[in-house]
């Protein structure tokens, strides 16, 4: 009998291992995949670790696995059945912090694109100058942090390939809860050390999603930088701005703006608790602030705004 | 039908262009609302201005409409009052013990130039408190456009596309059709000109040439080519028109127009039956049966008139 006892615990033990290991690089096959899916249920957020054993298992038998820096292709279904596509950067340690970025209208994703890599820091960032846009032209990029990888996911927006086709602002809302709620799930994110940053409509997304991250419970958002806000989305501004300002401690939210962009002044201008960054009388709107000879480097403020998130140096 | 469409097209433009900052509504997505809209109808006074300088100093209202806007029930339904309209306006005692005047003078009034309104909203916040005490009507919002910011929308989207039904005459010619029938390319001059003679066989329609230039920005506005620039012009043309919505509430409308059929929209006006010319100096309309536009009003207010377009 006792030999039969201890052969049934060392099956189950063994078998308890061996579904780990089976979950471990189940996982790293979907995020490793050219083609991540992922579906973010409406209301209950997926669990990340389901095979996660019981706590007579030791906790090294979950490997940490760093990814590729990738990207990693994403296709993230929201809650009314629009299939959206994304790229995960991942970062060079497991459990990361990671920021999503948020298009304007004039453009989709792969506006984001180098400074996706700029972000995540792992070599991808090729400089080469690109005359026409200069937020895809990193030769004038500051140096990175040392030692400070971010994961980075970008997206793109429904009806808005290339540019935005449509004026949509409710859907797009429906957007960003799901992919930050599958940013959440991802391999190798730290659930608890999400940012948002966004341009124009991606501002507003970005301020929207971070509050709707934390009010949700799914994750912790840290704060948002934000480029030419202006309430596009039918959500007032001050409705998700008050929710990051309004804790304790304040999280960081840095706005950008040109003061010849009213919208944006009528948004951003005397908000308390803002950090407030203004280039003068200027009109750029969204992604045209970033270039180097506004003033002071924006991608320095987003630096320094990421220190502020993350608590670093 | 073709009418309905226009002045839909009016409101709709009117609040695609931006404005003055003002009070907040604060509204969380969720809830049968189209567009994260208020829990509350709302009533917009939408008012075009006759001023051909940039400002609002001064200024006559030459299209008065009120737009009752229900995002609960998704229903749209537009009123347009005669600029005629002999009504009593508040605060302006001080103009040689004036109390009445037409409805369009009360915003002339209330204008900045003139001074005479001490609330919000100077010549808008005085045509609103007018139609308070005469009708019980209650305006929520505003939105005053001159015809040179039109001009201005015009020439920053390139350009718009219109159709002219029929000849159009000027004073200063009565004989030579200043344009005639058919389909234009205009530029901002080009369309305010059209949208201004004061065609001598037909007052009626200089209001309908409004329309049809602003269904031309409209058209335009939502081009494949203009989405993308909607948030910079949003922030372009904010202080060149006068309104006190929020941004947010400017997105909320923007969003509700793009999932409104037109056809749904439901206008209506005083009707000129119900109406009278008195032997006065001066030309303005009176109430045949004193009470009729309060009723109307509250069925207006309560969502029950119009039920189709009265124009049509």
């Amino acid at each position: 009998m006792k030999i039969k006892i201890c052969l049934f615990i060392g099956i189950l033990i063994v078998s308890l291992l061996t579904a780990c290991q089976f979950g471990g690089q189940g996982s790293d096959r979907a995020v490793l995949s050219s083609t991540h899916t992922l579906a973010p249920p409406p209301e209950t957020p997926i669990p990340t670790q389901t095979l996660i054993p019981s706590p007579t298992i030791p906790p090294t038998a979950t490997p940490i696995v760093i990814l590729d820096p990738g990207p990693i292709k994403l296709e993230v279904e929201t809650g009314d059945g629009v299939w959206l596509d994304g790229l995960y950067y991942p970062a060079d340690q497991n459990p990361a912090p990671v920021i999503v970025l948020m298009h304007w209208a004039r453009g989709d994703q792969s506006e984001w694109e180098q400074v996706a890599q700029w972000l995540q820091g792992r070599g991808l960032l090729e400089p080469v100058p690109d005359y026409n846009k200069s937020w895809k032209s990193s030769n004038w990029y500051p140096d990175r942090t040392q030692n400070q990888s971010l994961g980075v996911v970008t997206f793109t927006f429904r009806d808005c390939e290339e540019n935005c086709k449509s004026f949509l602002p409710v859907e797009w809302l429906k957007d960003i809860e799901a992919v930050l709620l599958a940013t959440t799930n991802l391999q190798g994110v730290d659930p608890d050390q999400i940012l948002t940053a966004g341009a124009s409509i991606g501002a507003d997304g970005a301020v929207y999603g971070c509050s709707w991250l934390n009010r949700s419970g799914s994750g912790s958002c840290l704060g948002s930088f934000l480029l030419s806000p202006a309430s596009l989305l039918t959500i007032a501004f001050e409705k998700s701005a008050d929710d990051l300002l309004k804790q304790e401690p304040a999280l960081p939210v840095y706005c950008l703006i040109g003061l010849r962009d009213d919208a944006s002044v009528e948004t951003c201008l005397d908000y308390p608790g803002l950090t407030l960054v203004d280039y003068g009388y200027i009109d750029n709107h969204g992604l045209e602030l970033l270039q180097p000879d506004v003033g002071e480097n924006p991608l320095n403020l987003l630096q320094e705004f990421i220190n502020a998130a993350l608590g670093s140096e | 039908m073709k009418i309905r469409k226009l002045v839909f097209a009016v409101l709709v433009i009117c609040l695609m262009l931006p404005f003055q900052p003002a009070g907040t509504v604060l509204a969380a997505p969720g809830g049968d609302r189209i567009c994260n809209g208020p829990d509350k109808v709302m009533n917009i006074l939408v008012i075009g201005t006759d001023t051909r300088s940039a400002g609002y100093l001064y200024g006559l209202a030459d299209t008065i409409m009120v737009m009752r806007v229900d995002f609960q029930n998704h229903q749209v339904s537009v009123v347009g009052f005669p600029r005629d309209l002999w009504v009593v306006i508040p605060d302006v005692e001080e103009d040689n013990g004036r109390t009445h005047g037409k409805l369009n003078q009360s915003y002339f009034f209330g204008t900045a130039g003139m001074g005479y309104y001490s609330g919000e909203g100077y010549g808008a916040g005085l045509m609103a408190e007018t139609m308070l005490q005469n009708w019980g009507l209650e305006i929520d919002r505003y939105i005053v456009i001159n015809m040179r910011t039109l001009r201005d929308v015009i020439d920053a989207i390139g350009g718009i596309e219109i159709y002219n039904p029929s000849p159009v005459y000027s004073f200063q010619q009565k004989n030579q059709p200043k344009v005639l029938a058919g389909g234009y390319f205009f530029s901002g001059s080009d369309a305010l000109l059209y949208a201004r003679y004061r065609d001598p066989r037909n007052v009626v329609d200089r209001v309908d040439r409004q329309a049809i230039v602003l269904e031309g920005i409209f058209k335009a506005v939502f081009s494949l080519s203009t989405i993308p620039k909607i948030p910079e012009l949003i922030g372009i043309y904010k202080g060149n028109v006068l309104t006190d919505l929020h941004l947010a509430e400017l997105s909320q409308f923007l969003c509700l127009a793009a999932k409104t059929n037109l056809d749904d929209v439901k206008f209506g006006r005083i009707p000129k039956d119900a109406l009278f010319i008195p032997d006065w100096e001066g030309f303005v309309w009176l109430e045949k049966e004193p009470g009729y536009i309060t009723n109307l009003l509250q069925e207006f207010q309560q969502g029950t008139w119009p039920t189709d377009s009265e124009l049509d």
